[in-house]
């Protein structure tokens, strides 16, 4: 083996308990794993199969509770059960460094962006000048491509998009060129297109600093993409691994087949009849947000730009389109959250700026919305029955039916009637995305808007939640206003779609038209840029085609 | 910035009015007749009414409240019913010693107290976040006047070490003023020591668990530079906030300790003011005391902006 080759990281027999009262709880057990310089070595797995805890055994860095009480880590030589405080100190950043999954978390938000990186250089290397620091911290923010290096470097933060930020994380990381980058879900966070390049980046850094990189994903399109080796971990143990191709192609494990199973491959939904009367018809849309900076210029941001749309009844519309391409805006808009600065809105045959009192409050009744993130949309210190009888019994429904009704869509989103009088915490993400879709449907609601509500889930719990989105639709005749960066996850709920860009839209039709025929550059790019690319299409209807 | 300043000023001006307007009614309605005070004891019906007349308590009061605000409006605060001397002199006179004792106080607390719950914090749950916790809780339940007697009692009366009472300004004496200050100083820092390690520890604390300090540990930066570099700055919003309100609170609060240490400030002049019926000098007072409130929040709010650059107006 060559030096270029050699292993940069041995984890042999790693378990990791967590105390718990009276009892002793193993999260790793007997991991054993390696990485090799230039190569990409994938650790997949779902949440809480121990692959964050795996990589926070690596750097010693495991939350409070939990600890190692077993095994071997030997990074670049050094045994780090043995290091001291001192060692550790010295290791972290210089030969290991890590890159976190949420860049909005991940970086203090009261220092400057270039201070922040610039820190690695004063730690390790306190003897450099200020001058060469500089230097340094400017190569950085080149290397991993962001625009204007001088301006992100005095930049907060909270200035920078979630995509400059991971590259700031990742600038930050590679400031000592360490031997070994440990990347927990870094493109979690981030939109297709911001996904591919940071994959790219990922690995056209490897080879210019020999350096060796631990991915760690729940995404097989990503393995697909970039991995070298792959592990699989399914309740703390690695239940698969080898070389990714062979891993992807023979998998063997049924729980390696059921994650790539999962993946929603492109599956196209059969066409519904026209309709006559649309439920929302939207005209020439614009909304344009202000900022004031602290020097009070004034910066604009165009979120819609002439918007038209239409949703029929019994509809599920796609929105797709990166962060920042007004799609959201336009769900808040729909939700009266905001009011357009021009163009015209018809909702059930009335135009919804003109909503007063009682009409005003039977529209948002009928309109209803799951959020994205199922930890934070859910108030954490009101019982589950509480926050599904609330809304209807707001709007005069009788305490009984509401509970009746609760009762039922409980039992609909698959959750047992005791759920009623449990807490938020005591449920698990996909869990609490179900409640939160049984506490929309519980208005009785014509239209529901969904804002990214798989994104933060599990692939496995992905498909359960589309299929219940599927089945609840049918049932209860609802029509959506779905919105995803996803493109897989599109086409596998979404009748129609619409591409925006920048706040405009840039290709509208039908799902299987739009992926199979992309009549938009942009469109064409988002496709290119889904991870796994070839790979992963080939599982889906993009097969068929000749 | 300079917008912010602005517009937080011309926003004071109807707090302003509404405490005046507020202060002029309490002060009106309320019983004791400040005429038959001025006249003395030993004065005639036909004086008192003089005095009335003279003062300007005859009319009736939508008539007092217009001349009233006019005059304010004028910066005419009025003279003391008592001693003739115009209000603002009265209060300029006073200002020094509650200012100082103010600063003094404010000084030791911050550099004593923010560090104190930074270290708790950081020692969570040990023997050292008890012993600040439980320091805090004695130091915020024992009364002011409790302390400062028990204070004097030790260093002043039994070990001599520190004068009992009084005030000496820095401007005349550095030294003797010092001395001076330490009882009332500690006296008031207690209690605000006690609130401001309590609120930076649970700050601090907070902080602790966020994402960039697992970065911060990820770079290699030792535990010093986390919690001082990284987690404190962090967690300093709700600090300043008490703190401000801490400033503020002292110079119109100060009222116990003046009287126990027999400091000639703005807490005394208050006393005497209330006890004599001394409308204009209340008034006065009052209106001193809540422009002190309104610019500190401005300061406050500008400190924000410095210590938090996410925060904008």
């Amino acid at each position: 083996m060559t030096s270029s080759t050699a292993s940069i990281l041995e984890i042999s027999g790693l378990s990791v308990a967590l105390d718990l009262p009276g009892t002793v709880r193993r999260v790793v057990t007997d991991v054993a794993l390696t990485v090799h310089r230039r190569k990409i070595t994938c650790l997949i797995g779902e949440s809480g199969s121990g692959k964050s805890v795996t990589s926070s055994a690596i750097m010693q860095l495991l939350p409070s509770g939990l600890r190692i009480d077993g095994g071997r880590v030997l990074l670049d030589g050094h045994d780090m059960a043995s290091a001291t405080p001192e060692d550790l100190a010295t290791l972290r950043g210089r030969v290991v460094s890590m890159v976190f999954q949420e860049p909005l978390t991940a970086l203090n938000p009261v220092m400057r962006v270039g201070t922040q990186i610039g820190e690695m250089l004063a730690i390790h290397r306190p003897e450099m000048s200020a001058r060469a620091r500089e230097a340094r911290i400017l190569e950085l923010l080149g290397d991993v491509h962001l625009p204007d290096p001088p301006q992100i470097m005095r930049a907060f933060p909270h200035q920078l998009s979630g995509g400059q930020r991971q590259r700031v994380v990742i600038a930050m990381a590679l400031a000592l060129e360490p031997a070994l980058i440990i990347a927990d879900e870094p493109t979690t966070a981030l939109d297709v297109t911001t996904q591919a390049q940071i994959l790219h980046l990922f690995r056209e850094l490897m080879t210019r600093h020999d350096s060796g990189v631990l991915l760690i994903t729940h995404d097989f399109g990503v393995v697909a993409e970039v991995a070298d080796f792959v592990y699989v971990m399914q309740n703390g143990r690695v239940v698969e691994h080898g070389a990714a191709d062979a891993v992807l192609e023979r998998a063997e494990h049924p729980y390696t087949k059921s994650l790539i199973a999962a993946v929603p491959g492109f599956r196209f939904r059969p066409e519904l009849p026209v309709a006559d009367t649309a439920l929302v018809r939207a005209e020439g849309l614009d909304l344009t947000y202000v900022t004031r900076s602290f020097t009070s210029a004034k910066r604009e941001i165009k979120a819609l730009d002439q918007v038209s749309f239409h949703i029929d009844p019994g509809e599920t519309l796609g929105v797709v389109g990166e962060s920042g391409s007004g799609k959201s805006t336009l769900a808040k808009v729909l939700m009266l959250f905001e009011k357009p600065d021009a163009g015209t809105m018809t909702v059930f045959g009335r135009e919804i700026g003109s909503l007063r009192g009682k009409a005003l409050n039977d529209y948002r009744a009928g309109v209803q919305m799951v959020f994205q993130d199922p930890f934070k949309s859910l108030n954490p210190r009101r019982r589950v029955g509480h926050s599904l009888t609330e809304g209807p019994m707001a709007n005069g429904v009788s305490r009984s039916e509401a509970l009746a009704r609760a009762l039922d869509l409980l039992d609909r989103v698959g959750l047992p009637a005791e759920a009623m009088g449990r807490f938020p915490h005591e449920f698990s993400g996909g869990q609490r995305q179900r409640i939160c879709i049984a506490r929309a449907l519980a208005m009785k609601p014509r239209i529901v808007v969904a804002d990214e509500a798989v994104s933060a889930l599990d692939v496995s719990v992905q498909a359960q939640v589309l299929e219940l989105f599927e089945t609840l639709k049918r049932e209860l005749g609802f029509a959506m206003l779905f919105i995803t960066h996803d493109l897989r996850v599109a086409s596998n709920i979404c009748d129609r779609l619409i591409v925006m860009h920048r706040g405009r839209v840039v290709e509208t039709g039908l799902t299987r038209d739009v992926f199979t025929n992309p009549g938009h550059a942009y469109t064409e790019e988002l496709i290119r840029a889904i991870p796994g690319g070839l790979a992963m299409r080939t599982q889906g209807v993009l097969a068929e085609q000749p | 910035m300079i917008r912010l300043i602005v517009l937080r000023l011309l926003a004071a001006v109807p707090v302003m009015l509404v405490v005046a307007t507020f202060v002029f009614l309490l002060l009106r309605l309320s019983p004791g007749d400040p005429a038959l005070v001025v006249a003395g004891e030993q004065a005639t019906p036909e004086q008192v009414e003089q005095i009335r007349r003279d003062l300007g308590l005859d009319r009736s009061l939508p008539v007092q409240y217009v001349t009233w605000l006019s005059q304010m409006a004028q910066g005419n605060f009025g003279a003391s019913t008592l001693s003739g001397q115009p209000v603002l002199d009265l209060i300029a006179d006073r200002v020094e010693p509650t200012l100082v004792l103010a600063l003094v106080t404010i000084v030791v607390t911050v550099v004593i107290a923010v560090p104190l719950g930074a270290i708790a914090a950081w020692h969570h749950d040990g023997w050292r976040d008890r012993m600040v916790m439980t320091l805090a809780v004695v130091g915020f339940s024992v009364p002011s006047f409790v302390i400062g007697y028990t204070l004097m009692q030790l260093l002043a009366l039994k070990a001599n070490l520190l004068p009992v009472q009084g005030y000496i300004s820095p401007f005349d004496d550095p030294l003797q003023s010092l001395k001076h200050l330490v009882l009332p100083a500690a006296t008031l820092a207690i209690v605000f020591m006690a609130l401001i390690s309590r609120v930076t520890r649970a700050s601090t604390l907070e902080i602790l668990g966020e994402d960039f300090i697992r970065t911060a540990r990820a770079k290699g930066g030792n535990e010093n530079r986390i919690l001082w570099k990284h987690a404190l700055p962090n967690a300093a919003v709700p600090v300043v906030t008490v703190i401000g309100l801490g400033i503020a609170s002292l110079i119109s609060g100060v009222v116990v300790t003046e009287s126990v240490f027999n400091i000639p400030g703005l807490g005394r002049l208050t006393i005497d003011a209330i006890l004599g019926r001394d409308y204009p000098v209340v008034q006065g007072l009052i209106l001193v005391f809540s422009l002190t409130y309104v610019f500190i929040n401005l300061l406050i709010d500008i400190t924000y902006l410095i210590v938090d650059p996410r925060i904008r107006y």
